[in-house]
């Protein structure tokens, strides 16, 4: 080998020096992420070395961004999906990659599946709305943009990405509200304010409805309130002058005439018949809050129950008491009682003379079940056919007929609670028949 | 007779606010010649207070009525149950109330018995001679030298 010269020896120097240079340039400018692929001359042509630097940008950009991505091929297998769409239709990663994407979307969004992912080139960009179909059941409205991607290789892949558009609802009822005033504008093709006004009016209609159960608990509240009133705080004066009252007869019963005597007879009396109106108001508050479930009633049941506890006064007046077989019903049992013994001690007590008898039937409509409760007693005047029903309402002198004058009210009460209605067919000295209906639909609790 | 069943004198402790109802049970123990001790407290306030002055007898039977000023009966009962120096005390709550809630309220606070004041006087003396028989001559205490 032949000495090199001095001269040649420099230019190598040269040489060297300036691919030095350019080496230094070229680590400096992928230190510094100016660079993101390098290509390389190779035996087999030209390699492309992307930087990881570069790439991983791009990758956590896709990964971690708030929107679903998928690259699928153009048959839909999924070929990658973003950590976002994974959890949107509620399954693992590694499942959604290599499923088929109608797999994830309902049957009645597959058409415009089928045309987002149409290989025409002539439109590369194409969007629209679907319902995704997670894996536990949930659907999920989305908006799913396509393009396709050109990529250097044989076969066509696509470009999707899937916003969840439940998230950017606020609430549930209001979606509905707007999808229904969307088809109602949809059919008339009014305008976005008449949408707006339709919004608004379910929105009264809602808060209307809010404020009239507020005002139901209210009152129900109200009456438990004055229920407690009622049974504590009216009947402790009372209990005071009906207490000293007989207190004074007691100690100055030799001292005081007939007349004294007889006064405090009057405020004892009276005293006793408040004590007995406080105690049905009560009775009559409770059959409007009795919180107790809607059961099984066996009808023949409670007649017997009733025949118990009237068994003083049947025996007393000889009553007679004929009822058909009847049904088992669905309905509050203890008030459904208290409407049975109401109304049969009624057929029982107003009578004059004669022996009670007291029939109970029942018959069946559609929605209803009509009990009649006839009797052979005094009968009541048509023009006292509302009254009867009124509160504390008496059409006869308490001396005559005993009683607080609260019985059919309460009665009322129940039936109206029972979606039944009572009424009463009869006239003087020819006996009553009293009907009421109890709703055939109620359910058990 | 049994030595133990006769009348020996105890001392009661009656909480309630209605003057007409202290009057009227002094007049009915006045009546029964029963040999008792009645402290008064107007309400659940003056109750814990006598019960918790260390100068003041303990008394051998509370009674109790429910609806008081300032310190309702219920919270007065409980406050009783959860001293130790005082639970021992039998209470008998004597109320207007015939409440299903009140009388079952007053059971869980320990509560020895539930009475409701009867309006008519014939049957609120026989309330007041059963609780005079009952709580002074056939329950046994326990001795007051007893820490």
């Amino acid at each position: 080998m032949k000495p090199k010269t001095q001269e040649q020896l420099l230019l190598e120097l040269e040489d060297l020096r300036a691919r030095l240079d350019g080496a230094e340039d070229t680590l400096r400018a992928i230190r510094s992420g100016e660079v993101d692929a390098l290509v390389v001359s190779g035996v087999g042509g030209e390699q492309v070395f992307t930087l990881k630097g570069a790439d991983q940008s791009y990758r956590v950009l896709i990964e971690d961004m708030n929107e679903g991505a998928l690259m699928t091929t153009s048959d839909g297998v999924i070929l990658y999906s973003n950590r976002c769409f994974a959890e949107m239709i509620k399954t693992p990663l590694e499942r959604v990659v290599g499923s088929m994407i109608s797999t994830w979307i309902v049957p009645d969004s597959q058409d415009i599946l089928q045309v987002l992912l149409l290989q025409d080139d002539t439109e590369t960009r194409r969007h629209g709305q679907i319902t995704l179909l997670a894996s536990d059941g949930a659907l999920v409205p989305g908006h799913l943009s396509t393009n396709i991607l050109q990529m250097e290789e044989t076969r066509d892949l696509f470009g999707l990405v899937v916003t969840d558009l439940s998230q950017s609802q606020r609430n549930m009822a209001l979606a509905v509200s707007e999808k229904l005033a969307q088809q109602s504008l949809a059919a008339s093709s009014q305008s976005r304010r008449a949408l707006l006004s339709v919004i608004e009016d379910q929105k009264r209609a809602e808060d209307e409805l809010r404020n009239l159960a507020a005002d139901l608990k209210r009152s129900n509240t109200e009456l438990e309130q004055f229920a407690y009133v009622a049974s504590h705080d009216l009947q402790e004066p009372l209990r005071m002058i009906s207490s000293y009252t007989t207190l004074l007869e007691k100690r100055y019963k030799d001292k005081l005439d007939q007349d004294a005597n007889d006064f405090i007879g009057i405020v004892v009396d009276g005293a006793n018949r408040m004590q007995k109106m406080i105690n049905a108001l009560l009775v009559y508050s409770r059959t409007t809050r009795d919180h107790s479930p809607l059961q099984r009633v066996d009808c023949n049941a409670v007649i017997e129950d009733v025949k118990r506890n009237l068994q003083l006064s049947i025996q007393e007046s000889g009553a007679i008491i004929q009822a058909d077989p009847l049904p088992t019903i669905v309905g509050y049992p203890v008030l459904l009682l208290g409407l049975f013994q109401n109304v049969m001690s009624n057929s029982i007590k107003f009578q004059q003379g004669t022996k009670p008898l007291v029939a109970i039937t029942v018959q069946k409509n559609n929605t209803h079940w009509i009990f009649s409760v006839k009797d052979n007693g005094i009968g009541i005047d048509p023009q006292y056919f509302d009254t009867i029903f009124i509160i504390f309402q008496r059409l006869h002198p308490i001396d005559e007929f005993p009683g607080t004058g609260i019985g059919l009210s309460i009665c009322k009460n129940i039936v109206e609670r029972h979606g039944g209605t009572i009424w009463v067919e009869s006239e003087p000295h020819n006996g009553t028949t009293l009907y009421f209906t109890i709703s055939s639909q109620l359910k058990e609790q | 007779m049994d030595s133990s069943l006769q009348v020996q004198p105890i001392t009661i402790l009656l909480v309630e606010d209605n003057p007409g109802d202290v009057r009227l049970i002094k007049e009915v123990f006045k009546d029964e010649k029963v040999m008792n001790t009645l402290i008064v407290a107007k309400d659940g306030i003056e109750a814990l207070a006598i019960l918790k002055d260390p100068s003041k007898v303990i008394p051998d039977l509370i009674l109790l009525d429910l609806n008081l000023p300032r310190k309702k009966g219920l919270v007065v009962l409980g406050e009783i149950k959860n001293d130790p120096s005082l639970k021992r005390i039998p209470v008998v709550v004597l109320t207007t109330s015939s409440a299903e809630e009140d009388i079952l309220k007053s059971y869980n606070s320990y509560a020895s018995a539930y009475l409701t004041k009867p309006v008519e006087l014939d049957e609120f003396i026989a309330v007041i001679q059963k609780l005079e028989s009952f709580w002074l001559s056939v329950v046994k205490y326990p001795s007051k030298d007893t820490p």
